[in-house]
């Protein structure tokens, strides 16, 4: 079950909308056994949202696995949520999810979850020009699952 | 000549449009594949300082004895070399390799390889019928795709009869020829141009998709209905069945998970099992002979036999467009196999494009004008009009065309973005693939060789198992301890266990040298020269193996045996290798390499490994040796000292008997080879090690 986030604001909503500049980027890193380790950069909410990504530890450690991983440092998404999307409620919904130490293959699918709750929730304000409806709908069905 | 082989290899010469044979005894203490194809560039090539688009280029499609053959992971596999377009600032010899079933229709047609020579004045391709070979005119073939010339050619020579009999020669097949060939951008000489063959099977780093272009060679195909000579077949059905105790240890029935690191079992279809929509479904399919079967095929047909890497260049977009993986990234993928491109330089240039984009210097009227949408990144027709660009050579193609490396020059910033990281450049014009700062051997090999090594024999071992179990709070498979005592028995001749320290000392190290020598000499043998592939071999640690042990040591030595019916210890297979690789060595000096050369670029000794991300567990963590104890611990945020690199190179070439103040292979390291001849064209050109 999603922790609950309350309904952000018009203001808030654009914020998280938003595509940051590259100034403001939070990195991840894209993990997969044939293709490498590397870098990516992500600019908005729902590009980290969609992007944080692990699977069970079973799954992870089979042989030539090629699912990739999908790495944020828990702590730097805080940083970036509270100090470029100024969302202070879901930094402190992640951090609240981090504070016990768990590894981050047990928080990373909850932090993920209260992402795409936000994500949802901001998803009616995007322009349907934009795409906002197959992007809502893929997030639907992520929080479903 | 001993089992394994046919005795005979096809030279091709494109300009006068003649074919003759090499006899394969020549060249046979070489092994096969990239051994023999060293060899045979050694004595053709002239004048090896040529740019990869002389037509008097020599390019060489090797098999190895293992090729048609029962000997798992290791029959379909061809390797392919020749100076390639693809290095910056200079070209080099170099090589790459694909599966499927190239090498042994090629075996079966009673060839141990293809050399190429020349360039055609117009548009060919290659008929190969068993004994009988033509060249052909291509027009008509010319111009269209890499899917699209396959099934041209299958029509032409299966006379547009499917899965029925027919006659070859004295021979009978019911098998579609197998046809490698280029797609655009290949036929525009692109530096990214990948060799393709069948669904999803490509030799894309070096650029040789380019280099069939400049010789005017659209495809060769060859079908073979002949049989390859197992000196004791009851060996080889044996040893087969042997090895099958490390992959599935009797679980045939069901799928049982082996812990990260035993890399010779896996999933099937686990190579693009996380790319495609969740509701797609996928059937397995792999290369000749193999049992893992990595590759799948999907409903929709798009993409079809792609590996990871294919999709690599675009998966993250598509995830970040639509929220998760849809068709776009498998129709994405397709026009990448299409077009010929190699997926590395693409995803290095939309990574960088894309930077260069959120910094307003990449975009419509900006500094660097494109017609490119970004509000449309993640949507196949992206893709294509981005990949379109690369192939044909306009707007942003026009320099992607050469590659990232040689446009970052022509753009004027290949300093200030692979100082940045941005433009991921590792060494030598190549693309990061997994990281010099952290896992240094993967670094260190590409460093001192032609290209990224793509070599994962230490990788999921040293990296992935402790990295993933960090991220789980587990333990993996094989402790530090463990992992260390098996190198230190499998890693012959050296056996030393401080090769697995990863210590921020340790990657300096004379052991370190010692496990980067090993690892060129072992690949350039046993994987790139009997073709064994480089997702089964090496294989090390095996969970199913005796105390955790896996064949590698036993296993090359048995089924060469039973293969060719020599007896050749895993050592002395181990010394052929390093005779090659100073062979190649003494290639590229001749092309100009001298130490000065081997730097990596400035983001790995300025920038850490993901810099500022130190807050959570971070997937960096490797084996150490610490105050006499091993452990996996973090090496995340490290940087390379290069006053340290450069003291390891001094270890490195020594070990290997090369002038530290150069990097040139010695007189006397290039006797005890039996190569030297190659030191007497070295001296004459002023470039034998002191």
């Amino acid at each position: 079950m999603a922790r609950e986030l309350t309904t952000p604001s018009p203001d808030l909503a654009e914020r998280l909308l938003r595509e940051v500049g590259q100034a403001e980027r939070l990195t991840g890193l894209k993990m997969s056994v044939m293709g490498g380790s590397n870098p990516v950069a992500l600019y908005s909410l729902a590009q980290v949202a969609s992007f944080l990504k692990i699977g069970t530890y079973e799954q992870a450690i089979r042989p030539n696995n090629q699912e990739t991983i999908g790495y944020i440092d828990l702590g730097a998404l805080e940083k970036w949520v509270r100090e470029v999307l100024d969302d202070a409620e879901l930094a402190d919904a992640i951090a609240a999810e981090t504070a016990g130490g768990e590894p981050f293959g047990q928080v990373a699918p909850r932090v993920r979850e209260i992402l795409m709750t936000r994500s949802l929730q901001v998803a009616p304000f995007r322009d349907p020009n934009e795409g906002a409806t197959e992007a809502a709908t893929s997030t639907e069905e992520a929080v479903a699952e | 000549m001993a089992g394994g082989y046919t005795g005979k290899i096809l030279r091709i010469d494109l300009t006068n449009k003649s074919v003759s044979t090499l006899d394969s005894e020549k060249y046979q203490e070489y092994g096969g594949g990239h051994g023999m194809g060293s060899a045979i560039f050694w004595d053709l090539c002239e004048d090896k300082t040529i740019s990869a688009f002389d037509p008097k280029n020599v390019i060489t499609i090797m098999a190895s004895p293992f090729s048609g053959t029962l000997v798992p992971a290791a029959s379909g596999r061809t390797e392919v070399q020749g100076i390639g377009p693809q290095a910056w600032p200079t070209e080099l010899f170099t090589r790459s390799n694909f599966g499927g079933r190239f090498c042994g229709h090629m075996k079966w047609a009673g060839w141990d390889g293809i050399v190429v020579e020349g360039a055609s004045d117009e548009p060919v391709w290659v008929d190969i019928r068993n004994g009988e070979v033509e060249i052909k005119s291509a027009e008509g073939l010319w111009g269209l795709d890499a899917v699209e010339v396959q099934e041209e050619i299958w029509r032409i020579v299966q006379n547009g009869v499917e899965k029925e009999w027919r006659e070859v020669g004295q021979g009978r097949t019911t098998q579609r020829p197998a046809v490698l060939t280029i797609g655009k951008a290949g036929e525009t000489k692109s530096r990214a141009a990948a060799l393709i063959h069948d669904a999803g099977n490509g030799a894309g780093q070096g650029g040789f998709g380019g280099v069939f272009g400049a010789k005017n060679l659209k495809a060769i195909s060859v079908l073979g209905t002949g049989a390859v000579e197992i000196a004791d077949p009851k060996a080889l059905m044996d040893a087969r069945i042997w090895s099958m105790d490390y992959a599935v240890a009797g679980h045939y029935d069901e799928y049982q998970p082996l812990g990260m690191g035993s890399m010779f079992g896996g999933a099937p279809a686990s190579g693009a099992a996380g790319y495609a929509p969740a509701d797609q479904p996928k059937s397995p399919m792999g290369c000749l002979g193999c049992h893992k079967n990595c590759r799948a095929r999907f409903q929709s047909g798009a993409s079809n036999g792609s590996s990871c890497v294919d999709y690599f260049f675009y998966h993250v977009y598509d995830q970040a467009a639509h929220g998760s993986y849809t068709q776009h990234i498998l129709d994405a993928t397709e026009a990448l196999q299409r077009y010929g491109i190699n997926s590395y330089q693409a995803e290095a240039a939309l990574i960088w494009l894309n930077n260069l984009h959120k910094a307003g210097i990449l975009g419509p009227g900006l500094e660097i004008d494109t017609k490119l949408d970004f509000t449309k990144l993640g949507t196949a027709d992206f893709a294509k009009q981005f990949l379109d660009m690369m192939a044909n050579g306009y707007d942003v193609g026009e320099a992607l065309h050469e590659g990232v490396a040689y446009a970052a020059e022509k753009w004027g910033r290949y300093e200030e973005d692979t100082k940045t990281g941005i433009l991921p450049i590792q060494v030598h014009g190549y693309v990061q693939h997994y990281d010099a700062r952290t896992e240094v051997e993967w670094g260190y090999g590409s460093l001192v060789g032609d290209r990224d090594i793509n070599e994962h024999d230490f990788n999921t071992l040293v990296f992935w198992a402790p990295s993933v179990a960090n991220l789980f709070g587990a333990q993996p498979a094989c402790s530090a301890d463990q992992l260390a005592e098996i190198m230190a028995e499998k890693l012959t001749p050296y056996n030393d266990p401080m090769m697995m320290d990863y210590s921020d000392e340790g990657i300096y190290s004379e052991s370190m040298a010692k496990l980067v020598a090993w690892h060129r000499h072992y690949t350039r043998y046993y994987k790139q020269s009997l073709a064994m592939c480089d997702w089964a071999w090496g294989d090390f640690f095996n969970e199913y193996g005796p105390e955790g042990r896996g064949m590698t040591g036993e296993g090359e030595p048995r089924f060469f045996k039973a293969v060719t019916g020599i007896d050749q210890s895993f050592e002395e297979g181990m010394e052929i290798g390093r005779k090659i690789w100073n062979l190649d060595r003494a290639i590229w000096i001749l092309q100009g390499r001298h130490r000065d050369a081997e730097v990596f670029t400035d983001y790995n000794y300025e920038l850490g490994a993901v810099p500022g991300y130190t807050t959570y567990e971070v997937p960096y963590v490797v084996p150490m040796h610490k105050d006499g104890k091993w452990s996996y611990e973090s090496a995340v945020g490290r940087v390379l000292d290069r006053d340290k690199v450069e003291d390891w190179k001094t270890k490195f070439y020594t070990l290997e008997g090369w002038d530290p103040a150069t990097g040139w292979p010695k007189r006397e390291t290039l006797e005890e080879l039996g190569l030297g001849h190659v030191a007497d064209e070295l001296e004459a050109a002023g470039k034998l090690g002191a």
